[in-house]
C-alpha cells in the first residue's frame, strides 16, 4: 500500500514536470508612454539674398521687388482644438515693410491645411482660417510663399549685408 | 517517509524563485523629433523608434544549473497599430548564464513569447525597447504599457 502511494506521487510528479512547463513566477510591470501633443509649433528660418541680385530691368537697385521662397513647414500635429487656425508671422530686417502671401495647398494626408490664399499687409502676422481637421500634413516640398518687400533708397543703402534672415513662424492654434 | 518525499517534490517545484524587473524610466516621451524626417510637416513617426527606456532583469533563488525561460507578453496591446519590440542584451550578463534558444528580440503580443533563456541566477540582464509602427493619427496622449514577465522552468523552445 505504501509503495503504491509513493509510485502514485512519483507518477503525478513525472506527469506534471513533463507534460507542461512550470511557471515559477510572474512579474506585472508597466510604464507610461507619452505622445507629446504635436501642436504645430514650427519655425522656419531661411536666408534670402536681398541684394545685389535684386535689380530692375533698368539695372538699378529695386525699391520694390519680390522674393519667392518655398518654406518647408516643420510642423507636427496631433489633436488640436476644433476650428484650428494657422498663424503666420514674419519678421524682417528693421525698417523694411512687407507684403507677403501664401497660396492654398492641399495636404497629402491629414487635414491641417491652409485655405484659401492669404495676404499679409503690413503687420507682422497673418491669420488664416479654414484649417480643417485635427491633424495633417503639408506638402513635403513646403508651402509656396511669396514675400514682397519694399524699402526706400536710404534703407537699401543701409543694408549692411547681402544676406538677411527672414524668419517665419507657423503655429497651429 | 512519504511525507518527506512529498515535501521534497513540492518544495522543488514551488520554492521561491524570484523575478524582478526594474525600468530605467517610468515615463517615455515621443516627440516631434521622432518623426521621419524629424520635425517635418506631413511626416509620420519613424517606423522604428528606439525608446529612451531600459530594464534590468534579475532572476534569483534558482539552482545554479537550473535552466529557465523568461517570457513576456503585453495586455492590453498598445493603442493603434503600434507594437513594442524588446531586445535582450546578451552581452549584459556572463555568457555561462545564457541558455540555448535565446531569441534576439521579441515583438510584444498578448500571448507569452520567449525572451531570454537562462541558466542559474542572473543579475542585471538589460533589456532595450523599440516602438514600431506608431502613427501620428493613432497614437496620442499618455497610455500605460503593460508588460507581464513570466519565468518558466526549463529553457526556451527553439524559435521558428
Amino acid at each position: 500500500m505504501k509503495h503504491r502511494i509513493i509510485y502514485s506521487i512519483l507518477a503525478l510528479f513525472a506527469f506534471l514536470t513533463t507534460s507542461a512547463q512550470i511557471i515559477w513566477t510572474e512579474e506585472h510591470t508597466h510604464f507610461e508612454l507619452h505622445f507629446e501633443p504635436i501642436a504645430l509649433i514650427a519655425v522656419s528660418q531661411q536666408e534670402i539674398q536681398l541684394s545685389p541680385s535684386m535689380t530692375t530691368t533698368s539695372g538699378l537697385p529695386a525699391f520694390t521687388d519680390s522674393l519667392s521662397a518655398s518654406f518647408h513647414l516643420r510642423y507636427t500635429i496631433s489633436p488640436v482644438s476644433p476650428g484650428p487656425q494657422l498663424v503666420h508671422s514674419v519678421s524682417l530686417p528693421i525698417g523694411l515693410s512687407s507684403r507677403w502671401s501664401t497660396t492654398p495647398f492641399l495636404p497629402t494626408s491629414g487635414t491641417c491645411s491652409l485655405a484659401p490664399s492669404a495676404t499679409h499687409n503690413g503687420t507682422d502676422q497673418l491669420l488664416t482660417s479654414n484649417i480643417f481637421g485635427h491633424s495633417g500634413t503639408a506638402p513635403q516640398d513646403g508651402i509656396p510663399l511669396t514675400v514682397r518687400i519694399s524699402w526706400s533708397h536710404q534703407q537699401y543703402q543701409n543694408l549692411v549685408a547681402n544676406l538677411h534672415l527672414l524668419n517665419l513662424t507657423y503655429q497651429c492654434l | 517517509m512519504i511525507l518527506l518525499i512529498v515535501y521534497l517534490l513540492i518544495f522543488n517545484i514551488l520554492k521561491g524563485q524570484s523575478l524582478a524587473v526594474n525600468y530605467t524610466q517610468s515615463l517615455v516621451e515621443i516627440t516631434e523629433t521622432h518623426l521621419h524626417p524629424p520635425q517635418t510637416a506631413g511626416a509620420d513617426y519613424a517606423s522604428s523608434i528606439p525608446l529612451n527606456q531600459g530594464a534590468f532583469v534579475s532572476v534569483q533563488d534558482v539552482r545554479s544549473r537550473a535552466t529557465w525561460c523568461l517570457l513576456a507578453y503585453g495586455n492590453p496591446p498598445i493603442q493603434g497599430s503600434a507594437t513594442l519590440k524588446i531586445i535582450p542584451d546578451i552581452a549584459s550578463v556572463p555568457p555561462e548564464v545564457v541558455g540555448t534558444h535565446t531569441p534576439s528580440e521579441l515583438i510584444l503580443q498578448v500571448q507569452p513569447q520567449p525572451l531570454f533563456s537562462g541558466i542559474g541566477p542572473v543579475d542585471q540582464l538589460f533589456l532595450s525597447f523599440t516602438l514600431e509602427h506608431a502613427q501620428v493619427s493613432q497614437n496620442v496622449n499618455t497610455s500605460p504599457v503593460y508588460i507581464q514577465y513570466q519565468l518558466q522552468e526549463g529553457g526556451c523552445p527553439p524559435g521558428p
